[in-house]
Formats: C-alpha cells, sequence, structure tokens
C-alpha cells in the first residue's frame, strides 16, 4: 500500500495525465473541423501543458516552485488573449463565408469581401446618431 | 489512511478531467462543448489547489472558466446570429454559397471524417507517449525555490508568486501585459463594435441582483489586488474579478450600452503596459537596470504597476468581451 501511494505521488500522475491531456487536445484539433472546437481543442491543449508544469514544481519535499506558478498564471492571461482574438476571427470568417470551417482555398477572389462586411454589419444609422455626441 | 484516501482523490479528479475534456473535444453540438469546456476549467481550479497553487486556481476559475466561458457562448450567439441573418437577407437572390444546412454548420460540427483518425491516432498517442517518457525520467529537482526564497527581502513583497511575476521575471509579466493590448488591437481590427447578439432579460431580476453583485465584485478585486502582497492575488485574479463585473454590466443592457469616450478608454486599456515600461525605463537610468526597482522603492512601485494593470486587464477583457472598436471611433 505503502509502494502504491508513492507511485502515485501527485509529482508523478499530474505530469502524466497533462501530457495525456495535451495529447487528446491534439487529437481533437486534427480531427475536428469546426474552428471553436479546434480552439477548445488547443486550450485544452494548454491545460495539458500547464498541468505537467505545475505538476513538476509539486515534486519533492518543500514549497512548490513558484517560479513554474507565476510562469502557468502568466500562460493563463495570454490563452485567454489568444482565444478571445481567435474567436473574433472566426465571428469574421463566418461573417464572410458563411461558415466557421478552414475552407480549402481562398473562399472566392473576386467576391467583394469588404463591401458585404460594411454594408450587412456596420452598426445601424440609429445607432450612430445616438451614439454621435 | 489519509495518503490513501488523496491518492483515491487524484485519480477520480483526474479521471473525471480526461473524460470530460474527452467529451467536449468529441461532442457534435458546440453549445455542448461549451458547457463541458467550463466544466473542464473548474474541475482544473481543483487541481490547482491540489498541487498547492491557489493562485492558479483563483486564475483558472475566473479567467480560464468564467471569461472563456463568456467568451465562448457569446461567440456562438454571434455565429448563430450572422447564419440567421445570411439566410434571411436575400429571399429572391440565389441560395447561399454555403448551402441549405449553414445554419446546421454554425453550431454543429458532424463527426469527423474516417480517413483522418489513424493518422491523428498515431500522432497523438506518439506525441503524448514522448511525452510521459521524458516526464517519468526526469530527474528531481529542487527547482529555484530555494533562489526565490534567498532573495525574498529585495523583492518589497512577501509573496513569493507575487515577487517572481513583479520583480525577478517581471519581463515576462511585461510582455504578456503586451500580447493583451495585442489581443486587443487584432481583435478591434477586424472592425467596428457589431450589436451583441444577446436580447436585454425582461424584468427587475437580473438589474436588481447586478446592484448587489456589482458593489461586492468591486469590493473583492480590489481585496485581491491588495491581499497579493503578502497572500494568493495579484493583479490579474482582481482584472479578472473586476472584467466579470463588467461583462455582467455590459449583458444587462446589451442594446445600449454607454461608450465609453474614446480616450480615457485608450488611456485605460494601455496603462499597464505604458506604467510598467516606463518604470522600467527610469529603473534602467538610475541604475538597477531596465525593469528593475531599488530595493527600498519595490513595494510602492509594484503596487502602482498593479494597479495599473489590473485597471488595463479588467478593460481588456470587457473590450474583448465586447469585440470591436467603439462605434463612431474614426471620426
Amino acid at each position: 500500500m505503502e509502494w502504491l501511494a508513492q507511485q502515485l505521488a501527485p509529482g508523478l500522475i499530474y505530469p502524466t495525465a497533462g501530457a495525456i491531456l495535451f495529447a487528446l487536445g491534439l487529437y481533437g484539433l486534427i480531427r475536428r473541423h469546426h474552428l471553436v472546437l479546434r480552439i477548445l481543442a488547443l486550450n485544452i491543449m494548454g491545460s495539458g501543458v500547464f498541468m505537467v508544469l505545475l505538476g513538476i514544481a509539486a515534486r519533492g519535499e518543500g514549497p512548490p516552485d513558484p517560479v513554474a506558478q507565476a510562469l502557468t498564471l502568466t500562460g493563463i492571461v495570454v490563452a485567454v488573449s489568444a482565444t478571445a482574438f481567435a474567436l473574433a476571427l472566426v465571428v469574421r470568417l463566418t461573417r464572410i463565408t458563411g461558415q466557421a470551417v478552414m475552407l480549402p482555398g481562398p473562399p472566392d477572389d473576386h467576391a467583394p469581401v469588404d463591401d458585404i462586411s460594411r454594408e450587412e454589419h456596420a452598426p445601424s444609422a440609429e445607432y450612430d446618431r445616438e451614439h454621435r455626441e | 489512511m489519509s495518503d490513501l484516501l488523496l491518492v483515491v482523490f487524484d485519480l477520480v479528479l483526474l479521471v473525471g478531467l480526461l473524460g470530460v475534456a474527452w467529451r467536449c473535444l468529441a461532442s457534435t453540438d458546440l453549445f455542448r462543448a461549451v458547457v463541458l469546456f467550463i466544466t473542464f476549467g473548474l474541475l482544473l481550479a481543483l487541481a490547482w489547489v491540489r498541487l498547492e497553487a491557489p493562485d492558479i486556481a483563483l486564475a483558472e476559475a475566473a479567467i480560464g472558466a468564467g471569461i472563456t466561458g463568456a467568451l465562448l457562448l457569446v461567440t456562438l450567439e454571434r455565429l448563430r446570429s450572422i447564419v440567421v441573418e445570411r439566410r434571411r437577407g436575400q429571399p429572391d437572390e440565389p441560395p447561399d454559397p454555403a448551402g441549405a444546412d449553414a445554419l446546421l454548420h454554425a453550431l454543429h460540427d458532424p463527426p469527423p471524417p474516417r480517413r483522418t483518425f489513424v493518422p491523428a491516432l498515431t500522432f497523438a498517442l506518439v506525441v503524448g507517449g514522448l511525452m510521459v517518457t521524458a516526464l517519468w525520467h526526469q530527474p528531481d529537482a529542487v527547482g529555484l525555490e530555494p533562489v526565490v526564497d534567498e532573495h525574498m527581502d529585495v523583492s518589497g513583497v512577501d509573496h513569493p508568486i507575487t515577487a517572481v511575476l513583479l520583480n525577478f521575471r517581471a519581463y515576462d509579466t511585461f510582455l504578456e501585459l503586451a500580447i493583451v493590448l495585442i489581443a486587443l488591437l487584432g481583435a478591434w481590427s477586424l472592425g467596428r463594435y457589431d450589436r451583441l447578439p444577446a436580447r436585454p432579460a425582461p424584468g427587475p431580476i437580473l438589474p436588481g441582483t447586478l446592484r448587489l453583485l456589482v458593489p461586492v465584485a468591486i469590493v473583492t478585486g480590489v481585496y485581491i489586488l491588495w491581499a497579493g502582497s503578502h497572500a494568493p492575488g495579484g493583479a490579474f485574479q482582481a482584472g479578472a474579478i473586476l472584467g466579470a463585473a463588467g461583462i455582467l454590466l455590459v449583458l444587462a443592457r446589451p442594446r445600449d450600452l454607454p461608450m465609453a469616450p474614446s480616450s480615457p478608454l485608450r488611456l485605460g486599456l494601455a496603462a499597464g503596459v505604458a506604467l510598467f515600461l516606463a518604470i522600467g525605463i527610469v529603473g534602467l537610468l538610475i541604475g538597477p537596470g531596465l525593469l528593475g526597482y531599488p530595493p527600498a522603492w519595490a513595494y510602492p512601485l509594484i503596487i502602482v504597476i498593479e494597479v495599473a494593470a489590473t485597471l488595463s486587464i479588467a478593460l481588456t477583457l470587457v473590450a474583448l468581451f465586447i469585440a470591436g472598436r467603439p462605434a463612431g471611433d474614426d471620426r
């Protein structure tokens, strides 16, 4: 029993689970097509990396390594900003192509992409008037 | 006995995490995937507590589960409204090139084709297997804990993580704030503020709850910011809590958002990076080096930087939620 508890110490099983999470996210990233699902898969991969970092930081006696924890904290904030930007790109792509998946090529070179988005999606005239001043 | 219980807890938690992640990535309904992802974030916060990282747990619960979840949900609503609009738009014109199942595609993802199964599985297994092998054979190292501990007296604060974030590795934090700002600029470059797809919730419940919740959120945020110098907490967690309060306010009146005047808004968004850089350059000129502080001044400088960073992060998160430059901004 003692031996088993030692083998399953948090410093060992959490990094292992982190690696599995990373692989799982990678698998999802390759197989799924919808871009929001791909963003979720990337976030799960990132969480796996954080788990590896924090799991290794918690190894051994004594308090955990604060540098690894600070790096993870930085990573979480960077991940949320990147996710927000990626989601904004997905919304924009859907607005142009009507689908939230990666198309094999450019949608249509001759489509007046910019005009479509401006006309249809600029804030309405009333809105502009209300907020003019 | 308690050791054994902890092992059981670890195993249950990790199996649960992997299961939720798997269900999230395997679901064909996007709403379901997003809800499972939020659950995943909350379970992850529990795992961080178990790994003695309360700071990360706070940040994960507030940012990883909370803010990311809100961003994902509003994105799904946006996708739905875009597709509905496209279908309604031109009744006489030939059908949309995306086809009749565009609505289906916007919020559903059909099960992936069979042909990607074997390559994807092989690739994931190889990468995962290599990582696990490397981790198992990694020698135990003490890490940087003793070094940080030794220098705590010159850091200006009592909490090791805040000391690393804002003093020893100030570079990382400075660049991180810059990335947050760049992400917002990227989102703004995609277009102007677009009406949120949400309808105002009828009835007095949401405004009444907000009147109670927002002051509590502000007090909690300021407390967590202040606590960061000696206990778990700090600028990121506080910024996330204040940002969440801002997002709730936005949701309470999605149709008639009071837009902040442009220049104070921009000033607030850039305050964190700008102040950090200014103090860093002063450090370079007067002696301790770029982004270094004289030990006697470290505490007040760290507090000033943290206040500015909190403000910037909170504003940026709300702006990222709204997505798009303020309307009428480019006149």
